[in-house]
């Protein structure tokens, strides 16, 4: 606005070209130098596919299937009794009905027939010469479907069901999504027969032809990979490649889908380990000791509102909130829980507006931010880290890899935290802050914009090593069984399994080596940033 | 300096107790009721009113021991709903039903008045008499349901259940069915009258001293003045002798009944069959169980007097006697483990035992390796020997990603049986020492400690590689950054020896690091070693604070919890001294 538009390609030119040499383009460049790291990162984009397909490589359900559904137009309700009571009659009355093998000679022919008729036991066949004599007459694919048949003076209530055979194709993985959502739901045979059990016309499968928790019967007791397994002649199932637990979970199907759980608890802990290691780090390296200035009003009143969000949060409202995480329903407690936060801060900001012109209520004075920050990070330090997260997990009554990835994230900021306020010490004296807070720019702005985009090159080796000791916490919590429901199966409890039974080496080598090499992987790319952000080793 | 330390010890103080707090809390939001975990077991409170009073006093009793039936902390921030003296009520169940109900209507006087109606109900219940075992134990479950339910529809159930019951019959129930139209009217008053507004008005209630964090904390015993502890101890030793003689007095009245059963059968067989009634034998026989049971009631005599002596004299001395809950984690009392009874110090120090004879190995070989091969390795570094230097960084770094709890399960699965081959059964597979061993008297002391070892080598050795690998890599970063420094080139121009110049002067300086991690060393051999002394099944501290924390015994973990942070403070502080000997440079201003 201020410029032309010529000058303002101009900007956008050279902004683009310092880019290129850029301090990032730098650490890129820096960080392609160091082989290993490189392929660490490969490496974890693969790992990070396979998390994400984790469904499609391995899973009981097939990619895509073609089945002979049969498609029931009337169900019958013959009664038992009933049947007997006919069957007497007919036996007195010795009819010419009642003679099977001609019976049974029409059911024959009947099969033939694309759309079949049949009729239930023994009375079924009765009653089919009448309606076979109904099929000729009326030569068409919809047929009655019900008949009464009298007999002496009896009424015998008949019903026929009339089946049709009809391919339809599936894709029952996608489906599962929605089926997860609750947007569809499964027909009745998908839910009566498992999946492998099916008789499938075509059905391409994953490459592993287990879910996580699909037991095979078959082969449970700690199959080995190389050992016999048995299948049947016509199994879907195929070979279990890292062979099979107790109860017949695959192996290899645990591992794929353990890869999703070790990611999701890597990237969401940390996520929130970042999100709260900012917020802290900025907060004390910024303001520091002596630039956070309020007014008395402001700080009385943020301090009440603390307390009184407190009390409307987890006193008035405490039941209801440890209900909801008792249900699992965590993210409605916490949405409620900042909702009060929010709303109570806002109000008692609101106050201090009139408030402030009152001149004793309006006298600015300094916040000591840095020394409550640092004390509050010694004392989360001062307690050995596993020890804590133990505890903590010990409180919740319902286990759920959710609570893990909350704990472990709310735990491990400290580093992060420090890192920044580091970073952050450094960068409030540069000039160009200085330049920001004479144009008079809101702290808030100066922080978000200017101080933390030049302070996050130490965050994220922090990161890349808080992830693999993420992966490594998950691992040992699942490992001892403390935290993680019993049927998710993770690396964690894979391993735990292999203590049952010694011989099941494939137990115990397979799942410690995805978590070796997930951590390996972690902790490299990480030596790789530091390097690459060390510029004593730039030349 | 002794400035600096003094002030980093006040420093530790309100840390210490921020620390102290945040387990305290993490403890009361933990569910179940530590007291029943004590008392073994669910309390029915089904019964004879005798029965009901007996079991509110034993728990009751249990609670004081425990310091469980004081307010939890000097100030409570709470809702003005609820009522200043609810951890007066006895039961935690009852406490959370009556919490709950508030939390629902808000009217903290109608819900109590409901409360205290349940509980005469619950009495009368248990005196009736003469009325249908099936109504009368209906009712008593019913009443009983009421204490733990706190939804409308389950309370308005049972009620209902009850009234169904005692219209059945309504012989000897007639007090409980008056007594039922009174609790109903209680509880449509709670739902009538409710006062949701006093769930939003905050209020601070001051509690004193007397409370259960101070009684953690501090203690209840005396800080300065001496108890006179002779009427507990005699109280002690009333209660042993009571406990001797009981036994001693149950078999002497049953050998009478015996007898005298004995005696009734002879005596009949001597009155119904005309053949045995000049049976001499017989009535010598009866003469003799006779002659028996005055002897015996003579004994019995002794005891009851003795019994009846002893139980007055302990009752009159009990109701005197003040009783401590705790001296207080300050004055080294821990208070007793809630799971067996146990004092926790004893627990801990018999777990300690074990965690520290690994650890003592552990620390000891890994440094003994590390700093060389540290040291050694930034020289082949330095001396552009490439290959040994690619070789033993990726070997040290592939050691310090291995995680400790894979290592040591393979090490368990290949190593400990003969599974895969006899030549490979090389270890113990769990446990820290064979018992037959240890009870075994002949056996020689070094003999043992042998066997120890032998029980301890592969988790030693599981705790030690990470520790080493990480050591090695830091003493190797720090040496190399330490070389490259000027006064090192000057050295070696003054034409020092390579030995001289890093063993005597970069050495020194490159030992920063190493001292940084030794002040986490003892808080982590304290968590350190969970997996592995799970995996080998070694009673260490590890294994303590995993059990203790999974039955959610809080004594243990807020003891070992509470070390951990003294000893992570106390390697901070050593670590400022240490660093303060090693470069003169830190000063302490």
């Amino acid at each position: 606005m201020l410029f032309g538009k010529k000058r303002t390609d101009q900007i956008a030119k050279a902004i683009e070209e310092a880019d290129e040499n850029g301090y990032w383009a730098i650490v890129r460049k820096q960080f392609y130098k160091n082989r290993l790291a490189v392929w660490s990162l490969r490496l974890f984009y693969g790992v990070f596919f396979i998390a994400l397909m984790a469904d499609f490589i391995a899973n009981e359900r097939p990619i895509y299937c073609i089945l002979n559904v049969e498609t029931q137009r009337d169900t019958t309700d013959v009664k038992l009794d009933t049947l007997i009571e006919i069957d007497t009659i007919l036996l007195n009355n010795d009819d010419k009905f009642y003679d099977s093998q001609n019976t049974n000679k029409t059911l024959d022919q009947q099969v033939e027939v694309p759309n079949r008729y049949i009729l239930k036991h023994e009375l079924k066949k009765i009653a089919y010469v009448e309606i076979e004599d109904s099929i000729q007459k009326s030569q068409s694919n919809k047929l009655m479907s019900r008949k009464i048949i009298k007999y002496d003076t009896l009424f015998i209530n008949t019903s026929v069901i009339s089946v049709d055979s009809t391919k339809l194709s599936y894709f029952p993985i996608f489906k599962q999504y929605f089926v997860d959502l609750g947007l569809l739901s499964w027909d009745e045979i998908f839910v009566s027969t498992k999946w492998l059990e099916h008789k499938y016309e075509f059905a391409i499968f994953p490459p592993i032809t287990y879910s996580s928790t699909t037991r095979d019967a078959r082969n449970n007791k700690f199959k080995s990979p190389f050992g016999p397994q048995e299948f049947p002649e016509d199994s879907n199932g195929g070979w279990h490649f890292l062979g099979t637990e107790r109860i017949g979970q695959d192996v290899a199907a645990g591992m794929i889908h353990g890869t999703r759980t070790a990611m999701l608890v890597g990237v969401v802990a940390m996520s929130i380990a970042t999100f709260i290691g900012l917020f802290f780090g900025a907060l004390s390296g910024y303001f520091g000791d002596e630039r956070l200035k309020a007014s008395r009003i402001r700080i009385l009143l943020n301090l009440l509102a603390f307390i009184m969000a407190f009390f409307f949060s987890f006193i008035s409202n405490g039941y209801i909130i440890s209900d909801m995480i008792g249900a699992g329903n965590l993210f409605s407690a916490i949405c409620v829980i900042i909702a009060w936060f929010m709303l109570v801060f806002f109000i008692a900001n609101l106050l201090t507006i009139p408030l402030q012109k009152i001149p004793f209520l309006g006298k600015k004075v300094t916040v000591a931010v840095d020394i409550i920050i640092m004390r509050l990070i010694e004392v989360v330090n001062s307690i050995p880290l596993l020890i804590l997260i133990l505890a903590i997990v010990a409180i919740i009554e319902k286990p759920s890899v959710l609570f893990v990835m909350v704990i472990i994230g709310s735990v491990m900021w400290t580093p992060i935290a420090k890192f920044i306020r580091a970073e952050l010490l450094r960068i409030r004296r540069l000039e160009y802050i200085e330049a920001a807070q004479a144009f008079g720019y809101s702290n808030f702005r100066i922080i978000m914009r200017h101080a933390i985009p030049n302070a996050l090159a130490p965050v994220f080796i922090a990161i890349a090593f808080g992830v693999a000791s993420a992966i490594l916490t998950e691992a040992f919590l699942s490992f001892i069984g403390v935290g993680i429901p019993d049927d998710q199966v993770t690396w964690g409890s894979l391993l735990r399994l292999s203590r049952d039974k010694f011989s099941a080496w494939w137990l115990a080598v397979f799942p410690g080596f995805a978590i070796f090499i997930t951590v390996t992987m972690f902790n490299l790319i990480g030596e790789g940033l530091t390097d690459a952000l060390d510029p004593r080793l730039r030349e | 300096m002794f400035q600096y330390i003094i002030k980093r010890i006040l420093i530790f103080i309100p840390t210490f107790f921020v620390i102290s707090l945040l387990i305290f809390g993490l403890s009361k939001l933990a569910p179940g009721d530590p007291v029943l975990v004590v008392m073994g077991g669910d309390d029915k409170g089904v019964g004879q009113r005798a029965d009901i009073i007996n079991g509110e006093k034993a728990y009751a009793e249990v609670a004081a021991q425990l310091g469980l039936d004081k307010p939890s902390f000097y100030f409570q921030f709470t809702a003005a709903a609820y009522p200043s003296d609810l951890h007066k009520i006895n039961k935690s169940n009852h406490r959370e039903t009556i919490s709950r109900l508030i939390d629902l209507y808000g009217n903290s006087d109608a819900v109590m008045d409901y409360y205290n109606t349940l509980k005469e109900v619950q009495y009368k219940s248990a005196d009736v008499s003469g009325a249908s075992f099936s109504i009368t134990s209906t009712t008593r479950e019913s009443i009983n349901g009421l204490f733990s339910d706190y939804e409308d529809g389950g309370i308005v159930y049972k009620l209902n259940l009850m009234k169904d019951h005692l219209l059945i019959d309504t012989t000897g129930m007639q007090v409980i069915l008056d007594d039922w139209q009174v609790l109903i009217d209680k509880y449509n008053f709670i739902k009538d009258n409710p006062m949701k507004i006093n769930l939003y008005i905050p209020t601070i209630r001051w509690y004193g001293l007397n409370t259960q964090f101070h009684t953690w904390m501090f203690g209840d015993y005396p800080w300065f003045s001496s108890v006179d502890s002779t009427n507990n101890y005699r109280v002690a030793e009333l209660s042993t002798k009571i406990k001797e003689i009981v036994p001693q007095k149950r078999a002497i009245d049953n050998s009478i009944s015996k007898l005298r059963g004995k005696n009734l059968k002879i005596q009949t067989k001597i009155n119904n069959n005309p053949l045995f009634q000049n049976s001499d034998s017989l009535r010598q026989m009866l003469a003799t169980n006779l002659m028996q049971i005055k002897q015996y009631i003579d004994h019995q005599e002794y005891f009851n007097d003795t019994l009846a002596v002893l139980s007055a004299e302990r009752d009159s001395l009990s109701s005197i006697i003040v009783r401590y809950a705790s001296k207080g984690f300050l004055r080294g009392d821990f208070g007793i483990s809630y799971k067996d009874r146990k004092e926790v110090a004893v627990k801990i120090g018999d777990a300690l035992y074990w965690t520290l004879i690994m650890n003592f190995f552990a620390i000891l070989i890994s440094y003994l390796i590390s700093i060389p091969l540290g040291v050694k390795s930034a020289m082949w570094k330095l001396r552009g020997r490439k290959l040994i230097d690619n070789i033993s960084t990726a070997f040290l770094f592939i050691l310090y990603s291995l995680p400790s709890f894979w290592i040591g399960t393979i090490l368990l699965v290949f190593f400990t049986t003969a599974e895969y081959g006899e030549w490979l059964d090389w270890f113990p597979t769990s446990g820290a020492q064979d018992y037959n061993l240890k009870e075994n008297p002949n056996v020689a002391e070094w003999v043992k400690f042998v066997d120890i070892l032998h029980h301890l080598t592969l988790p030693i050795f599981c705790i030690t590689y990470g520790a080493l690998a990480y050591l090695s890599r830091q003493m190797r970063g720090s040496m190399l950054g330490v070389i490259r420094q000027d006064y090192i080139r000057t050295a070696r121009a003054k034409g020092l020896s390579e030995a001289r110049v890093v063993w005597k002067h970069a050495f020194r300086n490159s030992l920063f690091p190493i001292i940084t991690l030794f002040s986490a060393v003892f808080p982590r051999a304290l968590s350190g070693s969970i997996a592995i002394e799970l995996i080998y099944a070694i009673p260490g501290m590890g294994w303590l604070v995993l059990t203790s924390i999974t039955s959610r015994d809080w004594p243990v973990v807020f003891t070992i919890v509470m070390f951990a942070a003294i000893l992570t403070m106390i390697g901070n502080l050593i670590a400022d001294i240490l660093y303060a000997i090693v470069d003169p440079r830190v000063s302490f201003k």
